[in-house]
């Protein structure tokens, strides 16, 4: 069943990447090329079923993003992924700390992202 | 980089090891040149000794061209980043529109797809051949049912036409019998003499009669003979050579047909044999353009690494500058870390376990590292 999903990343391959593969699995995609940019698009009224964010960013990370979304009414419960390039396992104990869903290490085939969108989105 | 190491080797065999040692001339720290400095001939005093501050300005000037350098290095790097991030977008953008036009290829020739698909028209198809198969062989019957009636019906008809030649017969039997009876009353009235006188007459007019019944009972059965052929001639002429004309006519339409309908069928096999290898080849295809698309995420992995690169090279442009500068003071750390500590750092500057582990071996430490699985789920 087709989901919204928010993509985070300062990378324009990895924004047109991501799309390519979750539009093709017919998901509906919103983009921000910032966390600040995201946060910005969940208040405007962007309710996605699944935000998925890249790790380092410009001023504000991906972990501190977590922590302002989780501060947002209504996104306690939205499902999180992080997916980056860092693999110390201290950062992902954060990225757990902080109310992330889960982590996933770039580069991220269609097969496998797809199969984690079903595990930690209801009815995707 | 010959000169500079000339340069630094000749300063360390006239004693510039005191001087990494902590125990470098003085000299005054207003006088620090900005890099590139203005290089001094060294010259060499009435005892053989370098002029160690003409050759320090040389090497902090060479030192201060690494910056630079380095500078050029970088933007080389940064350019690499930018170049390989455009095509990879471009690569992006055409597996995409690649991806699309397959897409629209499965959905042509999806087997399970809309009215207007090939598959569909190929079904109506057949449906509409088998169904003229069926007319053909409804009507075939019955125009043989009909061929079979007409002859039965003829058969009748000649039956009826034959009864009325048993009737004829009957006809001149009765006339044979009727004159006999008359030659006997003739016989019996001459044997009466005068008395029989009008009997003869009576006698003669009976026999009279009997032959002229015989002959209309045998000028009937004449004309009836002649109505049996008749009927016969025209009724399988104008009726059975027609139904067996129009009977082979028709199974060589029926024939015809039926070839046309066998190599349809052939066609339409064919037709359906291309389209699921056009439909599995381009599932097949589709898959590994899905692939590509995650994979083209190698680039961002690939600027971050160079990043990294150039963030070093600007470390030590730094560094390197700022250690020309010191070289001219009495101040060798001043400013800048130890370069072993910049590398400590570099190595706590990596964000993925193939940076770390590549740079462990480089300097020939365990390549320790706590990477962990690719998709964890907390």
């Amino acid at each position: 069943m087709a989901k919204t999903i928010l993509i985070v990343d300062d990378s324009p391959t990895i924004l047109l990447s991501m799309s390519g593969i979750l539009e093709r699995a017919g998901h509906s995609v919103v983009q921000a090329s910032s966390a600040e940019e995201a946060v910005a698009k969940l208040k405007s009224g962007v309710r996605p079923d699944l935000v998925i964010t890249d790790f380092h960013m410009g001023a504000m990370n991906g972990i501190e993003l977590v922590r302002e979304v989780r501060k947002m009414a209504g996104f306690q419960f939205v499902p999180i992924l992080l997916v980056t390039t860092e693999s110390q396992q201290e950062k992902r104990s954060d990225a757990k700390a902080a109310g992330a869903t889960g982590w996933l290490v770039k580069p991220v085939q269609s097969d496998a992202l797809l199969q984690v969108i079903k595990q930690v989105v209801p009815g995707a | 980089m010959n000169a500079l190491m000339l340069i630094l080797t000749s300063l360390m065999a006239g004693g510039a090891i005191g001087l990494l040692g902590g125990r470098f001339l003085a000299r005054p720290a207003a006088v620090l040149p900005a890099a590139p400095v203005a290089v001094a001939e060294p010259s060499v005093d009435s005892l053989g000794n370098d002029d160690f501050h003409a050759k320090a300005d040389l090497v902090a000037s060479e030192l201060g061209h690494y910056q630079s350098f380095l500078g050029i290095l970088r933007d080389q790097i940064a350019n690499v980043g930018v170049e390989t991030e455009g095509a990879a977008l471009d690569i992006l953008v055409r597996l995409a529109e690649i991806d699309r036009r397959i897409q629209a290829i499965i959905a042509f020739v999806e087997p399970s797809g809309t009215d207007d698909d090939v598959g569909d028209l190929m079904r109506r198809s057949e449906a509409r051949m088998a169904e003229s198969r069926r007319l053909l062989d409804d009507f075939r019957s019955s125009r043989d049912s009909t061929a079979c009636e007409t002859r039965k019906s003829l058969d009748e008809i000649l039956g009826m036409v034959a009864g009325l030649n048993r009737i004829v017969i009957q006809v001149r039997t009765v006339a044979r019998q009727t004159s006999m009876l008359s030659i006997n009353a003739a016989i019996e009235a001459a044997q009466a003499g005068e008395n029989g006188k009008g009997f003869r007459v009576v006698a003669g007019e009976v026999k009279q009669l009997s032959r002229v019944s015989d002959q209309a009972a045998r000028d009937i059965g004449d004309g009836i003979s002649r109505l049996q052929s008749a009927i016969r001639t025209s009724m399988e002429t104008l009726v059975l050579d027609r139904l067996e004309a129009e009977k082979k006519g028709f199974d060589q339409l029926v024939g015809s047909i039926g070839d046309l309908t066998e190599n349809f069928d052939r066609l339409i096999g064919h037709q359906r044999d291309v389209m699921g290898k056009v439909h599995s080849e381009s599932e097949m295809i589709a898959a590994p353009i899905m692939q590509l698309i995650g994979s083209i995420q190698f680039q961002d992995v690939t600027r971050q690494q160079l990043q990294h690169v150039s963030q070093s090279m600007d470390m030590i442009g730094r560094h390197s500058h700022q250690l020309g500068l010191n070289l001219q003071t009495d101040r060798l750390d001043q400013g800048i870390l130890g370069i072993e500590a910049e590398i400590a750092a570099s190595l706590a500057g990596y964000v993925m376990s193939q940076q770390r582990n590549i740079h462990n071996q480089s300097i020939g430490a365990d390549a320790a590292e706590d990477k962990g699985p690719l998709v964890e789920l907390f």
